[in-house]
């Protein structure tokens, strides 16, 4: 019988394997196999059983059954082998969907033909009632027994040699059954067909047909083969189904034996035959019965087995490694997340500018921060490990031990205290310390966040030193200082503010209060101060304020004082302080008032200079009329007395009147220099521009024009620019200029010069002739009106010209003077003067 | 020539006849219509009151007018004359005293012809008088008489 061939495979692997099956499967296993020897002996064993039953037969020979016994075990026989034959057929046929091989299937449409060669050798027995024709004919019996015996050995014979693994399809078994169907009806004609060609088998019923017997002994020989043929597959593959098969197939050859041996019906031998044939055919079923169904059970069960375990082998698997793949994604992001939080701790720690540390219970150094080592001057290594006392001042010890201890109780801390340098150098420090506490609620150390505050100390000592001596530039201010709170309670006062204001104050006084005791008065009146109008009442409203008519009343005097107010803001804006500061001006209000006093009387006087100013021009236009009237007159008549009165007049009388005439007109000249003068002095002036060298050089062209025949050496220098009144600077000029032209008449070779040049740093104009000069002790005299240093006989003019000259440069607020020896010229400077300055005193 | 009548206002009787003299000597045979103050010119000039003209109109070549006048000066007599139609192109010399700016500002502002001021040096009157007449009444040409009078 066959074996799939995977199965056999599988399990010749794994008998491979030590002969052990892993712990994985842990099935139930059958014992099926044998050695190859275990399987020789099987079948030897066979064998020798089957001469036994050959001896028992030849022994039992002469023993005779009833019919009646013969008959029931006869056909109780035939009926079971059909029905294993059938079986046979039915167990391929209905497992062939799982486990069909050509082999299985060859088997199987064999045994089906067997089946019916049974069924019907039985019904053609002639020991049967007549169901199926002339049942007289012994042959149909013996027929349709010859076509089973060699259907067997024949089939099993071929099976034997059909590959075992040639997998049978679908076509096949259709094939198969439509050839068996064949077979079986062909076998039925060949045999039951009346006038068949087979010759009688049993001529004698008593012996043994010659052609009966050869057919016989080939059958045997047939079975014999197949046996042997499955005997060495049973070797071959070591399948314990396969010895089954040659066993029954020894026994199924045996039975032959019986049937040779007692070639007529109804004796033991016969039945022993008999039996010994069905024994054979269930063991072939069984075969079969094992091949188609019991192995592919066995498998399936083995499978589920495989698979419930595998399955649950990988459920377990999945299980475990969905466990550990969370738990490995769990501890990666927990440690990404712890990573990432170390690094952000780490950051901050190395990075902040406070130094940390970080102490065990023991106060030992554990850990602390580049910053905390840079702060003490030592490495991190250097400090990690020893005890925090050592880095702590001793001035700072008591107040660390102290906190130390609190940190123990679970008390975080803030507090100043000064740590010592591997140089020496004390650094003060703030420190922020909390205790590090286990899960378990125990102190196991703490940390510790430390500012280094020495800048901000010594920060604090030069703030409250610079406070202090601000303070007491307050106190000692000749300046009174109050200061007032939001609330317009008093603070502070300094000691000017007591002595200006006859007391302190009040720490309780409010504001409106204040005008009362302080007996502040509006200046001039009898009514109080409004506190709407004091000054520190308005810094608290954010006004900043000044007033000066506040007067404080006590009786042994009146003060006037000016206050000035300011708000003092806060970070919001809000007022925080008020700050008032005043001063006594009783002088100064008093200085003021004779100031005002002052300036009232100069604004009278400057009336009355203005009056004066009209009755001078008024003056002047009547000098100009009605003083020249008279002159004419005389003049005019002089005249008419010459010319009428001629012959009268002697000589003397004319020359009298000659003098009367040349007096009016000296008078005529002196008044209307006079005029120019008092125009000098009078004229608004103009300030623009002026460039004297253009002037000099146009007034020295009019006198050319007027003394042609003078010859001078004149020298202007270019550039002389002043701002000034351009028609007062040609007055000036004209007279310094015509001075010099008079001054050179007598000189034979007169040199005129205009020019600048700088004495002391001064810009300084002058016009210098080599002209008669004068003598420097009359200098003074030079600039007066009507005076002369020359008589009118040597040069005329009516000494108001250098007057008018000094006048021009003083209404500049210049200067005027000259540098003369008689003889040798003179030289007239004068300085231009600026828009504003004071008129000068020359 | 133009030979109408030249008016003269003048209050200083010195200055009249040293005027008179002047024209005399310079061969001015123009009659002098002498107003002593600045009423008696204006009388003269429009025929009112009972002055020397009796009521009549005189229509002068040429006013030479002082400015320091008693009762109406010269000044509003210059106004008047430029205010009237009769009088308005009546060539007006102010002869004077005074050369303060402000008078001849005020003069040439009334419409004045000349500004001439009396030189106290009688020869040189003579020659400031002898040029007036010459150029007033001899060079410059006349208003047009049947024009405006």
């Amino acid at each position: 019988m066959t074996q799939p061939n995977e199965g056999a495979g599988n399990r010749r692997q794994s008998g491979g394997e030590n002969g052990s099956d892993s712990p994985a499967r842990g099935l139930a296993h059958v014992k099926e196999h044998m050695l190859p020897t275990t399987m020789w002996l099987v079948i030897l064993f066979a064998l020798i059983v089957s001469v036994l039953i050959g001896l028992v037969e030849i022994v039992l020979s002469p023993v005779v059954v009833s019919s009646a016994v013969f008959s029931t075990v006869s056909i109780t026989v035939e009926v079971l082998r059909a029905t294993f034959a059938f079986g046979v057929f039915g167990v391929v046929f209905i497992t062939r969907r799982f486990s069909l091989d050509r082999r299985s299937l060859f088997i199987a449409v064999a045994f089906l033909a067997v089946g019916f060669f049974t069924i019907l050798r039985l019904l053609t027995s002639p020991n049967m009632p007549s169901m199926m024709g002339p049942t007289e004919d012994v042959n149909h019996s013996l027929y349709f027994s010859v076509f089973l015996r060699y259907t067997v050995g024949g089939a099993m014979l071929i099976s034997a040699f059909i590959p075992k693994d040639f997998q049978a399809r679908p076509r096949d078994t259709a094939c198969s059954l439509i050839l068996a169907a064949i077979y079986i009806l062909a076998a039925i004609v060949f045999i039951m067909t009346p006038g068949s060609p087979l010759p009688d088998l049993q001529t004698d019923a008593a012996a043994l047909n010659p052609l009966q017997a050869e057919l016989e002994y080939g059958s045997m020989v047939l079975a014999f083969f197949a046996a042997i043929a499955y005997a060495r597959l049973t070797v071959a593959w070591n399948e314990t189904r396969y010895a089954l098969v040659a066993v029954g197939l020894i026994l199924f050859a045996q039975a032959g034996f019986a049937f040779m041996e007692s070639p007529s019906s109804g004796d033991m031998v016969f039945l022993i035959g008999r039996a010994t044939a069905l024994v054979g055919f269930f063991l072939v079923f069984y075969a079969v019965m094992k091949n188609s169904l019991y192995y592919p059970y066995l498998k399936l069960d083995r499978a589920t087995s495989d698979y419930i375990a595998t399955k649950s082998e990988v459920e377990k698997r999945t299980a475990e490694m969905r466990v550990l793949a969370q738990d490995l994604t769990e501890r990666r992001l927990a440690e990404a997340a712890l990573r990432k939080s170390e690094k952000n701790y780490r950051d901050l720690v190395d990075t902040t500018t406070e130094g940390i540390w970080k102490i065990d219970a023991d106060a030992k150094i554990m850990f602390v921060n580049p910053q905390m080592a840079e702060m003490l001057g030592y490495s991190a290594g250097e400090m990690t490990g020893r005890l925090v006392f050592d880095f702590v001042d001793s001035s700072s010890l008591e107040l660390f031990t102290k906190n130390i201890e609190e940190r123990k109780r679970g008390l975080k801390g803030h507090y100043d205290m000064t740590i010592v340098r591997k140089d020496g150098e004390r650094v003060h420090v703030l420190v922020s310390a909390i205790p590090n506490i286990d899960d378990l609620g125990e102190y196991i150390g703490s940390v510790a966040f430390l500012t280094d505050i020495t800048e901000r100390k010594k920060a604090e000592v030069a703030l409250r030193e610079s406070e202090r001596t601000l303070f007491k530039f307050l106190v000692d201010l000749p300046v009174g200082i109050v200061v007032c709170d939001s609330e317009g309670k008093h603070l502070f006062a300094n000691d000017k503010s007591r002595r200006l204001l006859g007391k302190g104050f009040d720490p309780q006084m409010l504001p409106e209060e204040s005008a009362g005791f302080y007996q502040a008065y509006i200046a001039g009146t009898d009514r109080p101060y409004p506190s709407e109008r004091a000054p520190l009442f308005r810094a608290l409203k954010g006004e900043s304020s000044m007033v000066d008519d506040i007067e404080i009343r006590r009786p042994s005097e009146t003060l006037r004082l000016e206050v000035w107010g300011a708000p003092v803001l806060d970070e919001d804006g809000k007022v925080a302080y008020g700050i008032a500061a005043f001063q006594d001006i009783t002088e100064r209000k008093e200085t003021e008032k004779q100031i005002t006093e002052l300036n009232e009387d100069l604004e009278k006087q400057t009336e009355h200079l203005a009056d004066i100013n009209k009755e001078l021009e008024a003056f002047c236009y009547s000098v100009s009329h009605d003083l020249r009237a008279p002159l004419r007159s005389i003049d005019g008549f002089s005249n008419i007395l010459i010319e009428d009165y001629d012959k009268i007049l002697d000589d003397k009388g004319k020359d009298h009147l000659r003098r009367v005439r040349s007096n009016c007109q000296r008078m005529g000249q002196l008044i209307d220099d006079l005029l120019k003068l008092s125009k000098v002095t009078r004229d608004e002036m103009k300030w623009e521009p002026v460039d004297l060298s253009k002037i000099a050089k146009s007034v020295l062209a009019e006198m050319r024009k007027l003394q042609p025949d003078r010859k001078i050496k004149i020298t202007i220098a270019d550039g002389a620019h002043v701002v000034g009144d351009s028609h007062l600077y040609r007055i000036l000029l004209t007279n310094l200029l015509d001075n010099a032209w008079k001054f050179t008449e007598r000189q034979p070779n007169p040199v005129i010069e205009f020019g600048v040049t700088t004495i002391n740093g001064e810009r300084v104009y002058f016009v210098r002739d080599n002209g008669a000069g004068f003598d420097m002790k009359y200098g003074d005299k030079l600039f007066t009106p009507f005076q002369r240093l020359h008589s009118p006989l040597e040069f005329a003019g009516t000494g108001i010209g250098l007057a008018t000259a000094q006048r021009v440069v003083r209404r500049h607020g210049g200067r005027i003077w000259a540098e003369a020896q008689p003889g040798k010229g003179a030289t007239f400077y004068f300085t231009e003067g600026q828009r504003g300055s004071p008129e000068r005193d020359t | 020539m133009d030979t109408r009548p030249i008016m003269l206002v003048e209050d200083n009787a010195d200055d009249v006849e040293l005027t008179l003299r002047a024209l005399r000597k310079n061969n001015i045979p123009n009659e002098v219509v002498v107003a002593r103050d600045g009423v008696e010119a204006l009388e003269h000039l429009f025929g009112k009151g009972t002055g020397t003209s009796n009521g009549k109109r005189i229509r002068p070549s040429v006013v030479l007018l002082d400015l320091k006048l008693p009762n109406v000066n010269g000044f509003e007599v210059l106004r008047r004359m430029r205010s009237d139609e009769s009088t308005k192109l009546i060539p007006v010399v102010i002869l004077t005293s005074s050369r303060e700016e402000l008078d001849l500002l005020e003069g040439y502002r009334l419409g004045a012809n000349s500004y001439v001021r009396k030189p106290v040096d009688f020869e040189q009157f003579l020659t400031t008088v002898q040029q007036l007449g010459m150029y007033w009444l001899g060079l410059n040409e006349p208003v047009p008489q049947k024009g405006v009078y």
